[in-house]
């Protein structure tokens, strides 16, 4: 698994309307493009994104397509299917409704790498060596700027100054909590304000409070988890896309960007 | 994913939800969706999941699909939930009961509305070529699944796929990936022709969305009105 559909219910509705509203912008874009360069292979569009829909549900891996979707269609064409089996998906409660726009830009960025990067690297290195760099680096760059959607959009900026001392504070935290029985936390916090780590303990502080009604996402946490999960995804995805690209390669060349 | 179980049931379904009008299960997904928007407590989310669930269920949705479909929202939430630096269990169980009962209501719209029926609402708010694109995918979904069911079948058995060998069998998978590429560019170009040949010029005419209301449908309407009265008013 290379990706992840945002569910519904971790991102603030105000930024799930942010992504809306670019989304939207940039469909009218597409549609704007596809009208200007007299693009009308509506059917292809619908098409490949059954193909990804497919590839996604039915057949093994899991695969995306959305680079290879980039590479084939373009950036219009594949922006308006991207957007399309994200709606799809999310109808069938594989990632959230309210966030179809942000899983939309994420696996957007995807397409426009795929196919700027596709097109750059194709005129000085072979159409499959070029196909998988454009498949790592496109993922791995939708992968990150996934975590920074859902980091920043849920994070304190205090929580993301700390984060590198993200270990450190946790045992700090960890070694406080076994050791107050009355969990009086702001003592603690005046005691060791001036001390060596006394931003690493107001942050405990707000952790505290945080436990207690507002809890807060950790950005550290969540890329320690879904990191090891989409690494493999990323390797898997890009090795398919080389051997469709090499399958299309032998068959029919003419179709890719 | 059952694409084809949702389409089915959506069309043959004979509930009494089925009978409700569009317009009423599109407000009632829209109110649930707010609703879970505003309320943070685990425990009125567990009485609006309690609620989406029954509402599936009395629209004859099969228990044991029922809890594929919520599988996806858990799994997906689950990694945000634990995710959290509080070590409170509200907060994940809150983050999973939000995706699980979103993922719900509007399983709840496609699993009772048939696809046209969706797709003639959203055209109001969508560019044509954005939902004529829809309704190919749709469309072309199911004859994909079965050619790609088909060489699937194939693949095994010619001895090409084996679990325990994942080089092996991706190579084999991405020639099949490629194969129904190929061959659903072919069909696009067919059905691009065929379009042509029906005077298509950039977008499929749907039938106008009905805007009147039925009696049955104040029944899910007042549903949604005490869901409400349950999140603001509690």
């Amino acid at each position: 698994m290379s990706h992840l559909h945002i569910p519904d219910g971790i991102i603030p509705i105000v930024w799930a309307a942010v992504g809306y509203l670019a989304t939207v912008l940039i469909l009218v874009l597409c549609t704007y493009m596809l009208k200007r360069r007299q693009i009308r292979r509506t059917p292809l569009i619908g098409i490949f994104a059954a193909v990804m829909l497919l590839t996604m549900g039915v057949f093994p891996y899991h695969l995306n397509l959305a680079v290879l979707s980039g590479i084939v269609l373009g950036p219009w064409m594949g922006l308006i299917a991207v957007f399309i089996v994200n709606l799809l998906l999310s109808l069938m409660g594989h990632g959230g409704i309210t966030v179809v726009g942000l899983n939309t830009l994420i696996l957007g960025s995807e397409v426009v790498l795929g196919y700027i990067l596709f097109k750059l690297l194709k005129g000085y290195i072979k159409p499959m060596p070029a196909a998988g760099v454009t498949a790592i680096v496109s993922l791995t760059v939708s992968l990150f700027f996934m975590f920074s959607v859902v980091g920043l959009v849920n994070l304190d900026p205090v929580t993301v100054l700390n984060h590198g001392h993200g270990i450190e504070f946790h045992q700090e935290a960890h070694h406080i909590i076994e050791n107050d029985d009355s969990h009086n936390y702001s003592k603690h916090i005046h005691k060791n304000d001036v001390g060596r780590h006394g931003h690493i303990m107001q942050q405990t502080f707000a952790e505290y409070d945080n436990s207690n009604g507002d809890a807060k996402f950790s950005l550290h946490r969540f890329t320690r988890i879904f990191l090891p999960v989409a690494m493999p995804g990323i390797i898997i995805e890009a090795v398919a896309t080389i051997l469709i690209i090499g399958f299309i390669m032998k068959i029919r060349p003419n179709i890719l960007c | 994913m059952d694409l084809t179980f949702i389409d089915r049931i959506s069309i043959k379904g004979d509930s009494f939800f089925h009978r409700v009008s569009p317009l009423a299960k599109i407000i009632n997904t829209l109110g649930l969706i707010i609703i879970v928007v505003i309320c943070n407590q685990p425990s009125r989310l567990a009485v609006l999941l309690s609620v989406v669930t029954l509402l599936l269920l009395l629209s004859r949705f099969p228990p044991n699909k029922l809890l594929h479909f919520f599988a996806y929202p858990v799994v997906f939430s689950l990694i945000f939930a634990v995710s959290s630096s509080s070590a409170s269990a509200g907060y994940g169980i809150a983050i999973v009961l939000k995706a699980v009962v979103a993922a719900g209501s509007v399983l709840f719209l496609v699993a009772t509305t048939p696809y046209t029926e969706i797709f003639s609402w959203m055209s109001l708010l969508l560019p044509a070529v954005v939902i004529d694109s829809m309704f190919l995918t749709y469309r072309s979904f199911f004859i994909l699944v079965t050619k790609a069911a088909n060489l699937f079948t194939a693949i095994k058995l010619r001895a090409g796929y084996n679990p325990l060998r994942i080089l092996y069998n991706l190579k084999n998978t991405a020639k099949m990936v490629g194969m129904t590429l190929l061959h659903s560019i072919d069909m696009s170009e067919r059905m691009y022709n065929i379009f042509l040949l029906r005077g298509y010029d950039g977008s499929i005419l749907y039938s106008r969305p009905k805007l009147s209301l039925k009696k049955q449908d104040g029944v899910l309407l007042l549903i949604l009105a005490m869901l409400f009265w349950m999140v603001i008013g509690w």
